[in-house]
């Protein structure tokens, strides 16, 4: 491991071949480590509340367990084995990680004995106890140093009776020893005098149907013995277990259910951890972003993909992109900016946003930034520094936004607030019409609602690390809040005001104009205190989001932080082979550019490559496909149409040509011999191109 | 899904398939079916008109009239709807659900057939309709945000190729096929043998070399980059029309020269898994000794790759869809393997419909990043081994087929056969050797108590001939000699892998 990676750099830079790229790659560095910690971190936090359920359950299930001899077993009635049936939801790649701290988790904290067991060993009733008992025989053994017992693990008779005697040898003899060295700190909490056994079932759905029974049998009928606790992780749902175990079966297990959280969930936490956060500095693009999206909601739900594609973008960016070495802290970016070449340079200047900014500017500015590479590199520092800047700004108040339009009816902008940052991505999200829509209907929010909003408002501004800038926003609303409870007595004071002016000011007569307007000001002036505070808070929200919710593609440069090559990313976490063959045989042009290639729909040219003439003839073809016509056909199209009607002698060379490309047909699987009628194969594909 | 979708369409798709079927036909008939029923929609709605509908409504009903524009303007017409009122209005949105829907019904029949323009009443009878069901229902739905709605516009523009797809299928499957009743025997030449075929395509000059090469060169940039990728843990798919070996032999030769590195011709038709798992403990980790299972082997791989080994090793693995890796256990057993840290996998496949190999589990342990490494290079090595059906049948033998076969035979039949497998194998370098010939099988036969009369071995021998496990030839002096169509190197992995099992 440590080889390669020495290597690692260079194939980088070798890749490469510039010199920012050793910066590139070791910034790439970095922060996937970040990243991946706080992911860590993350799934570690995630799983804490189900699985102290979990374990407070194992632990408790045979609180009371006593080791009984031969004779009481009997007088018992028949015993339910503990059950845990943990729902863990479809996303299958993700339960191994899961499964894998739980074990873990339950080794440090309830028990030593813990064997997970995965379908893929435990083909049959044999191999579940040989496997089982290896694991829990076989565990690292703080009581017993007996090297002796541990070599001949393997060859003990699997049986549950053998664990039986085992677990007693094990717990009615407490030596001296060990006593000492529980209290010697032990990490375990095995203060209890029976640790119970616990066997984690990963996959209940994959195992088979009549093992999962015997062995759920056997483990009640040693219930007497053995502190048995069964977990079963299921992928569908509770009634799996009644599908896989008959009731007689099923009756013998005492379930309790317990349910992971969704993997939604889990991926909303690392969207707003990990993407939706100035600390990381890379960023992805609207169309990478919503493609990943996608992906989980519409492909596997599974968390581990997403980081995984997330990944390969953080990859691509740094590989790809010249400008990428500036994608880092303020500090060391600016460092960098300083060290970059004039070729380096010409690439910032090419970068489309910055041309853009160009324009915008004087024109003899224009020059200096074309032409001096010192101007340049101060006006690429500003413009940094506004990036910076609108990054940390950015998610405060994308957050406050969020805590506003969240609750609106119909939800314009999303449940998530990762679907307002996918929009806001885009384009800004002000300039559109569902934005002055919700805020029409912000205008007619209730007290209590608004001031529960401004509450959140604060709360989210105050949790994150939040730039010195926006102190001044929380001010703000925090003084809204006061104003608002001032007026709490005094809208009825207004009110009465407004009476007696009402009573006061209508002189006895006047004309009808006069009338109209003086009534129209009072209807006006009857907004009440609350009417125009909301207002002032509505505006002053809006204010916030244009200052500071442009999308990102405004800003000048902002190809630094983000990367939004769909195409690539798409190609490669998610290809379609398929696609790509038929591709190449129906369109060789889009491969191989030569004009001659090119060929009107419908007509196959001679000049195509064999195998795309032959697979287009057979595209013409029904279910079976007669060789020798096919053969003729394709030396028609080789040789063109010669007018003697005689059968052509054909050509060795055509032949062999042929009986390549066929098989090439075959080796790709679109058609496969068949014995319906001699000398013809089936046709298996249907459609494409 | 969509996206798939979305690239097979080609601009070529649809003219070729219109003159070589005449699929349109039945699709025109639904057309004209439904022309009558918006008539009678409309018919019906008329007479509520004046009740049910509200004047705020016209102005929507006028942008209903433009069914009969071209489909994308239409589209762009609805998302502008959309962004108009789909906050004001709650029912809006249920409308235009309607909208496209219509729209993509109009679009999936075909855009040179004008559809039947439903009247001002007809569609807003329809929506109104609809509208009293999901008003209840939909509000939390309905407006599933602008991600939901743009790729269910993808989905509909895909639409019609799926269709196409799945009719062209069972218009096919729905007749007898009709096929002239020519045969090879025509040719002069019925059937070429191996060599011949590939001495003679041997001298034709390839096609777009110029370009080939080009193609072949673009690839080759990518070999930096793709280390890069396999040290962050992922694993490298090629795919793409034409052979990938040339590619990958490159790849060993400029990038892994100086690591250890394992290549598997998937192709081969008697490689197993235990073969890459015997290889990488045997030559990679020395080790010596014998598996119980091949989970055992994998379990001592990842420990001795994770904590001991400090070399990577790269797994080359050409045609990791080969006929015998295709099998649940084998897949399964690969991802596993990709899985161990310091390994990593380079695989390529071929077979279309390869990556339904692996379900989500699969996929995701083993990582893959597909690139699209189309060469056009022929598939020399990788085709030789099929039977094709072109070819003169050298009466090859799978490995596979015969594993199989000698699964289900008795003890003593077993035994038979590996009497002339073992005799086979002993005089391989004799050139002249024709086979065995029955009374010296007969002898050994009864030497060891197999058969005991000539009766019974002549059965056996049938049924091993039917099997084609065996074929005679007549020697010299016209006694019937048996031997196994099978080359000496295939023989040897056959008594090897007898002889674990």
């Amino acid at each position: 491991m440590k080889y390669f990676a020495s290597f690692l750099g260079r194939y980088f830079a070798d890749g490469l071949k510039t010199n920012t790229a050793q910066v590139r790659f070791d910034i790439c560095q970095t922060l996937w480590e970040d990243i991946s910690t706080d992911v860590q971190i993350l799934q570690s936090d995630l799983n804490t509340k189900i699985f102290d359920d979990l374990l407070s359950f194992s632990k408790s299930a045979h609180f009371n367990f006593k080791l009984c001899k031969e004779g009481d077993g009997t007088s018992r009635p028949i015993q339910e084995v503990p059950t845990a049936a943990l729902i863990t939801g479809v996303n299958m790649p993700d339960h191994d990680l899961m499964f894998s701290n739980l074990v873990s988790l339950l080794q440090e904290r309830v028990t030593p004995y813990v064997a997970l067991l995965r379908s893929k060993d435990c083909g049959t009733m044999k191999n579940i106890m040989a496997k089982m008992m290896g694991l829990i025989l076989g565990t690292k053994d703080l009581f017993e140093e007996d090297a002796e017992e541990q070599l001949n693990v393997k060859r003990v008779p699997p049986t549950l009776s053998v664990l039986a005697s085992w677990y007693a040898s094990k717990t009615t003899c407490p030596s001296p020893s060990k006593k000492k060295r529980m209290s010697g700190g032990e990490a375990r909490n095995s203060g209890v005098l029976f640790p119970p056994i616990v066997i984690v079932m990963e996959d209940l759905e994959g195992f088979p149907a009549h093992v999962v029974q015997d062995f759920v049998i056997a483990c009640s009928n040693h219930l007497a013995e053995l502190p048995i606790v069964l977990v079963l992780g299921i992928a569908t749902a509770v009634t799996a277990v009644h599908r896989i175990l008959p009731s007689t079966v099923s009756a013998l297990l005492c379930i309790e259910k317990f349910q992971a959280p969704p993997s939604t969930e889990y991926l909303t936490q690392v969207i707003s951890k990990v993407v939706m956060t100035a600390r990381h500095h890379f960023k992805l693009g609207p169309k990478v972003f919503r493609l990943l999206l996608d992906i989980f909601l519409y492909h596997d739900f599974s968390v581990l993909n997403y980081i995984r594609g997330l990944q390969f973008a953080l990859m691509d960016h740094f590989y790809v992109n010249p400008l990428s070495a500036l994608c880092c802290s303020k500090e060391k970016a600016e460092a960098n900016l300083h060290a970059l070449s004039a070729k380096e340079l010409e690439e910032i200047r090419k970068a489309a946003s910055f041309r853009l900014f160009v324009e915008g500017q004087p024109a003899k500015a224009q020059k200096q930034l074309l032409l001096d590479d010192k101007y340049l590199k101060s006006a690429v520092t500003e413009l940094l520094a506004d990036l910076y800047d609108y990054h940390a700004a950015y998610f405060p108040v994308l957050s406050c936004l969020f805590c506003f339009v969240r609750n609106l009816p119909k939800h314009p902008f999303g449940k998530q607030i990762r679907e307002l940052y996918g929009t806001n991505l885009g384009t800004s999200v002000f300039d559109s019409e569902v934005y002055k829509d919700s805020f029409a209907l912000l205008r007619t929010l209730s007290r209590d609602e608004l001031l529960s909003i401004l509450g959140k408002c604060i709360e989210s501004l105050s949790e994150t690390d939040v730039p010195t800038k926006l102190d001044s926003v929380t001010a703000k609303l925090k003084e809204f809040v006061q104003k608002f409870k001032d007026i709490e007595d005094l809208p009825q004071a207004t009110v009465e005001a407004d009476a007696e002016s009402n009573s006061d000011s209508l002189p006895k007569r006047m004309d009808m104009h006069t009338l109209r307007k003086t009534l129209l000001e009072k209807k006006k002036k009857k907004q009440s205190a609350y009417t125009i505070l909301r207002h002032d808070v509505i505006n002053y929200v809006d204010k916030l989001c244009r200052q500071y919710l442009k999308a990102p593609k405004l800003y000048p440069l902002y190809e630094i932080f983000y990367y939004d090559n769909l195409g690539e990313i798409r190609k490669h976490i998610n290809g379609s082979p398929r696609i790509a063959v038929q591709t190449a045989l129906s369109n060789p042009y889009h491969y191989l550019q030569n004009e001659s290639l090119h060929c009107e729909a419908g007509a196959i040219s001679p000049s195509l490559p064999d195998i795309c003439i032959v697979y287009k003839l057979h595209l013409e073809c029904g279910r079976l496909i007669n060789l020798y016509d096919w053969l003729q056909a394709f030396a028609t199209v080789i040789q063109g149409d010669t007018d003697d009607d005689q059968p052509k002698q054909l050509n060795k060379e055509i032949q062999a040509r042929f009986i390549r490309a066929v098989s090439e047909l075959q080796f790709l699987g679109f058609i496969k011999p068949t014995k319906k009628k001699t000398d013809h194969v089936a046709r298996l594909t249907w459609g494409g191109c | 899904m969509s996206q798939k979708a979305l690239e097979v369409s080609t601009p070529k798709t649809t003219p070729l398939k219109q003159s070589g079927k005449g699929i349109r036909t039945p699709k025109s008939s639904t057309k004209s079916q439904k022309t009558p029923k918006s008539g009678k929609k409309s018919t019906d709605c008329t007479e509520n008109k004046d009740t049910v509908i509200s004047t705020p409504r016209t102005k929507r009903q006028v942008r209903k009239l433009e069914i009969t524009t071209p489909y994308r303007l239409k589209k762009r017409n609805a998302a502008v709807a959309t962004e108009e009122q789909s906050s004001s209005d709650s029912d809006v949105s249920s409308d235009d659900e309607i909208n496209s829907e219509t729209s993509s019904r109009a679009e999936d029949g075909s855009t040179d057939i004008p559809a039947a323009p439903p009247t001002e009443g007809g569609s807003t009878a329809q929506s109104s309709s609809v509208k009293s069901i999901t008003n209840g229902v939909a509000t939390g739905k309905s407006v599933s945000s602008n991600g939901a709605r743009s790729s269910k516009s993808r989905r509909s523009r895909a639409e019609p190729t799926i269709h196409h797809q799945a009719e062209d299928y069972f218009v096919e499957h729905g007749q007898q096929p009709v096929t002239s009743d020519h045969t090879l025997s025509r040719l002069d030449t019925p059937r070429l043998d191996q060599e011949a075929v590939a001495a003679m395509l041997h001298d034709i000059p390839t096609a777009y070399s110029h370009e080939r090469q080009s193609l072949y060169e673009e690839h080759i940039e990518l070999f930096h980059r793709w280390m890069f990728q396999l040290h962050n843990g992922f694993n490298l798919l090629l795919h793409g029309l034409g052979s990938k070996r040339q590619l990958l032999e490159t790849f060993c030769k400029s990038m892994l020269s100086e690591f250890t590195h394992v290549v598997v011709n998937g192709y081969f038709p008697s490689i197993t898994v235990k073969n890459i798992l015997n290889t990488i403990t045997d030559e990679v980790l020395d080790h010596k000794g014998n598996f119980r299972s091949p989970m055992d082997q994998l379990d001592f791989i990842k420990e001795n790759m994770e904590t001991q080994a400090d070399e990577d090793v790269f797994l080359i693995l050409h045609n990791i869809d080969g006929p015998m890796l295709r099998s649940e256990k084998a897949q399964s057993v690969l991802s596993l393997l990709a899985q161990v840290r310091g390994l990593y996998i380079i695989a390529s496949i071929d077979h279309i419909n390869a990556p339904l190999m692996w379900d989500q589990t699969k996929v995701s342990r083993f990582n893959w990043l597909w690139y699209d490494t189309t060469t056009y290079l022929p598939y020399v090595e990788e085709t030789s081994y099929e039977n094709s059906l072109l070819v003169q049948q050298s009466g090859a033998l799978a490995l596979s087929s015969l594993t199989n076969v000698m699964q289900s035979l008795t003890p003593n039949a077993k035994k038979i056969f590996m009497i002339v497998v073992q005799y086979q194998l002993d005089s391989q370098d004799n050139p002249a050797y024709i086979g065995i010939s029955f009374q010296d099988l007969y002898q050994k036969c009864r030497e060891a108590f197999l058969v005991n009369s000539d009766l019974t071995l002549k059965a056996q021998l049938t049924e091993f001939r039917d099997h084609k496990l065996i074929k005679s030839r007549k020697g010299i002096d016209g006694i019937e000699h048996l031997f196994i169509p099978l080359d000496a190197a295939t023989l040897t992995d056959f008594t090897e892998q007898l002889e674990e099992s």
